[in-house]
């Protein structure tokens, strides 16, 4: 096996929540060693998510701040030391920090480096060569470069929510899944590129994301429609622009679904053929594709008559095999029981030696790399976890000196009063599976 | 010199994901040769949208927008002379990235072994809705088909409605990301030991991968997370406005509000609460807020850090101030298509420039190619003309 060119680059990975968190951890899975800085006053609130009171084996321990799950998923590989940055010691100690790593990740609100002192003109000034990857809401310039933001609200700003809707409402619904991963992976992608760039050049630089550019751009294509026509998309709902019939059919059971898509003559033939249906086939109404697509309301309730009868996997597998679009809407606990998904090895097991967190399940990754296959070599860290290995072996700092430094409140590895009186006391029982 | 100046990349695209990834090179300086069928050109070129909605094979917005700063060489893989020049041109490039069905794939007898084992140097990334191993990997798919099987869909729309499709080809350009992050560090691992290797991104893992809780709050705790209701989301004078009150958000959201005595009361005490009396604090809220303009809401609560948002439609994205004065809109100008404005570049890099500059015509870099980078002469030019295999 050839050596890893990244097995020697270091990251300080200052992100909180998902978006950072992501791009810290690609880069950990192919090799580098990033070290996850939070302090006890703002541990990473992945570790105590309320969200849903997600806790490892549904158990709080007795560091339940180990135990959040969102944090052992989207921290595994990374070493975890703890720094209050607000304190005059503790951003010495990070700059030294600074001085000895190529890369920093962030995604604070704008301002906040600046007001701790840790900002590119300063870092650039202890190390020439280090690379800033700010992860913002909105960009470093313009008038609402302050504002803060969760996936919700870059989904609403950015018009991907405007399009993506219900054509007769606006749907009261939240929807976070594809923001914050979206814009970790890019910013892993251009981290990659900036070092690339500086191997060659022998520069550092600030690269900043605007999140909500990017999903801009991931509706280019409809923003060109504006661009050339000044038309404003209305939403289609599940409609296809030119293919009929293309939705989700309701199925057999409380909210199962299947999800249907039919782009040609051929594929056509072969629904109607499963379906059976004389009012299909030699319908009019449905003898070429403007028509189907024109009538779609009225082809949309004959199929649903049709997949209501049925188990919406088992469906699957019948359109499948004869050459249909298809998928049930799978559940998570579908998801995780999935043959196709269990073959591929999407989900990882991690063992964790800790007593009272065993093994787990995590999901995968977002891509796959057949010389340098990704996995979890390092479960995400306790808080604090690496304070001695970092400020002792990397910085040397003596034994007295770390000391001071928990004293001072500085560095430790129990989190605040305050932080933990948003710990619940105790659990809802977990529902039977 | 931009981040990936001295990249040589060839792509072969039919569903969106494989060019938006490489849109995003071609913008940090590496050079794109698009592989397109001779005649038709990629099928993205017969997509809409259409300058006053009149087809043609140079003006679509679609093509246009994914293809900035490509050349286009036209070739056809169909064909044995055809895959004979790929050939000679995979010896040359770094990186070759495809999205191709299954079947297409097997027709231009494009495999990872063949290229191993040919093109040792190179990165090649596939692009696949369910990964090229497993039981589905022959399944067809459209993007409604792998947001079904990745859970996404059942999670996206309103409780008591049926789930809802995200808008646009945003799942494509998701996807993309991937296979541009992959790529790179496949592409500086070969830069650093001489050896290629195969980027393999399966779109049904890329929105698992995405989902936010669901998984965790099965294994956590048996639930069953389906669609959920937006509490915040309400009407104004002209359109909508969503307010997501974190909890350390709470006083702050009371205070600007001029309704600090609601702060402590017991109705609105915690998240949990307020989600439960909603219906009384939209009340409150839209007595408030309610005949404000959306934009005015989002900047009056914005201001006093609360985290809200306005439902922007396309017109108000295009319009942005904050958009116009950062310059997010760059203007290219194109023989057929005339000049436009387009989504320019998402991240500033110091003053490592990203490149805009427009999409190439059908075939347009074809002989630059054949002639200066594989040595053809024109007569052999012509003969692969009339073999229509350019």
């Amino acid at each position: 096996m050839a050596e890893n060119p990244f097995k020697d680059v270091r990251v300080l990975d200052l992100s909180m929540f998902w978006a950072g968190a992501t791009c810290g951890q690609i880069l950990a899975d192919l090799g580098m060693e990033v070290i996850k800085i939070e302090s006890c006053s703002h541990p990473d609130p992945d570790r105590i998510v309320t969200q849903g009171l997600l806790y490892l084996h549904n158990e709080l321990g007795d560091k339940p701040w180990n135990r959040g799950m969102l944090h052992l998923r989207r921290n595994r590989n990374k070493l975890g030391i703890t720094l209050d940055l607000s304190s005059s010691e503790g951003r010495r100690i990070f700059f030294k920090l600074a001085r000895i790593s190529d890369i920093v990740v962030e995604n604070f609100r704008r301002g906040v480096l600046e007001r701790l002192g840790i900002d590119y003109p300063v870092l650039k000034e202890i190390n020439p060569l280090i690379i800033l990857v700010s992860l913002s809401s909105q960009g470093e310039t313009g008038p609402e470069r302050e504002y803060g933001s969760n996936a919700e609200i870059l989904a609403f700003l950015s018009g991907l929510r405007s399009v993506s809707d219900y054509p007769d409402e606006v749907g009261l619904f939240t929807a976070t899944n594809i923001p914050d991963p979206l814009a970790g992976t890019v910013a892993a992608g251009l981290a990659l590129s900036a070092l690339r760039y500086r191997s060659r050049t022998g520069r550092g630089l600030h690269i900043v994301l605007s999140q909500r550019e990017l999903l801009t751009a991931c509706i280019g294509d409809i923003i060109m429609d504006y661009s050339m026509n000044r038309r404003i998309p209305a939403p289609m709902g599940n409609t296809h622009p030119f293919y009929a019939p293309h939705g989700v059919y309701k199925c057999r059971g409380e909210d199962r679904w299947i999800a249907i898509a039919v782009r040609n003559e051929k594929e056509w033939l072969a629904l109607c053929k499963l379906m059976g249906n004389p009012e299909l086939s030699g319908n009019p109404d449905f003898a070429t594709p403007l028509k189907r697509w024109l009538n779609r309301d009225k082809l949309d309730n004959i199929i649903t008559n049709w997949t209501s009868l049925h188990d919406a996997k088992e469906l699957m597998r019948t359109l499948q095999k004869n050459g249909v679009p298809a998928s049930a809407l799978f559940s998570p606990s579908e998801l995780l029981r999935d043959e196709h998904l269990q073959k591929r090895g999407f989900w990882e097991k991690v063992n964790d030696p800790r007593p009272g967190f065993g093994t787990y399940i995590c999901k995968g990754r977002s891509f796959g790399l057949s010389r340098m296959p990704m996995k979890t070599y390092r479960r995400a860290p306790d808080l604090g976890e690496h304070n001695y290995y970092v400020y002792k072996e990397l910085l040397g700092l003596s034994d007295e000196e770390i000391r001071n430094l928990e004293e001072m409140g500085v560095i430790g590895e129990i989190p605040d009063p305050a932080v933990m009186e948003r710990i619940p006391k105790n659990l809802p029982k977990k529902r039977s599976i | 010199m931009g981040f990936l100046e001295g990249v040589t990349v060839i792509e072969i695209s039919e569903n969106i994901s494989a060019s938006a990834c490489t849109k995003w090179m071609a913008a940090l300086g590496a050079e794109v040769i698009k592989i397109e069928p001779p005649g038709e050109g990629d099928t993205t070129r017969r997509m809409g949208p259409f300058p006053s909605d009149e087809p043609h094979p140079e003006k679509s917005g679609l093509f246009l927008y994914l293809n900035t700063g490509k050349k286009s060489v036209t070739l056809d893989l169909e064909k044995k002379e055809g895959r004979e020049i790929l050939a000679e041109l995979l010896k040359k490039v770094h990186l070759l990235i495809e999205d191709l069905e299954i079947g297409r794939k097997k027709k231009f007898k494009i495999s990872y072994r063949k290229i191993e084992k040919e093109f040792p140097h190179l990165v090649y990334t596939s692009i696949t809705p369910f990964g090229e191993s497993g039981p589905y990997s022959r399944y067809k798919a459209e993007a409604i088909i792998m947001e079904a099987a990745s859970g996404m869909l059942l999670q996206h729309g309103s409780p008591e409605r049926e789930p809802l499709k995200m808008g646009g080809h945003v799942i494509y350009y998701r996807a993309a990301a991937s296979a541009f992050c992959g790529s790179i560090a496949a592409l500086i691992y070969a830069e650093a030991t001489g050896m290629g290797q195969k980027v393999e991104v399966s779109i049904q893992e890329v929105l698992l991968h995405d989902d936010f809780i669901t998984i965790e709050a099965f294994l956590c705790r048996g639930e069953e997370i389906r669609r959920r209701f937006a509490p915040m989301l309400l009407p104004c004078e002209d359109g909508w406005f969503y307010i997501r009150a974190f909890p350390h958000e709470w006083p702050r959201l009371c205070k600007a509000l001029g309704i600090e005595e609601l702060e402590k009361d017991e109705r609105f005490l915690d998240m949990q609460k307020r989600a439960e009396n909603a219906e009384t604090l939209n009340q409150i809220v839209l007595n408030k807020l309610g005949n404000l303009k959306k934009e005015e809401i989002y900047h009056l609560l914005q201001k006093n850090r609360i985290s809200a948002a306005y439902l922007a439609s396309v017109e108000d994205v295009f319009w942005s101030e904050h958009y116009r004065t950062r310059g997010f809109f760059v203007t290219i100008d194109h023989p057929f298509a005339g000049a436009l404005e387009y989504p320019g570049s998402f991240a500033s890099t110091d003053d490592v420039e990203w490149i805009h500059s427009r999409a190439p015509l059908l075939g347009e870099h074809t002989v630059e190619i054949l002639e200066n980078r594989l040595g053809y002469d024109k007569s052999s030019i012509v003969r692969l003309r009339q073999l229509g295999v350019i």
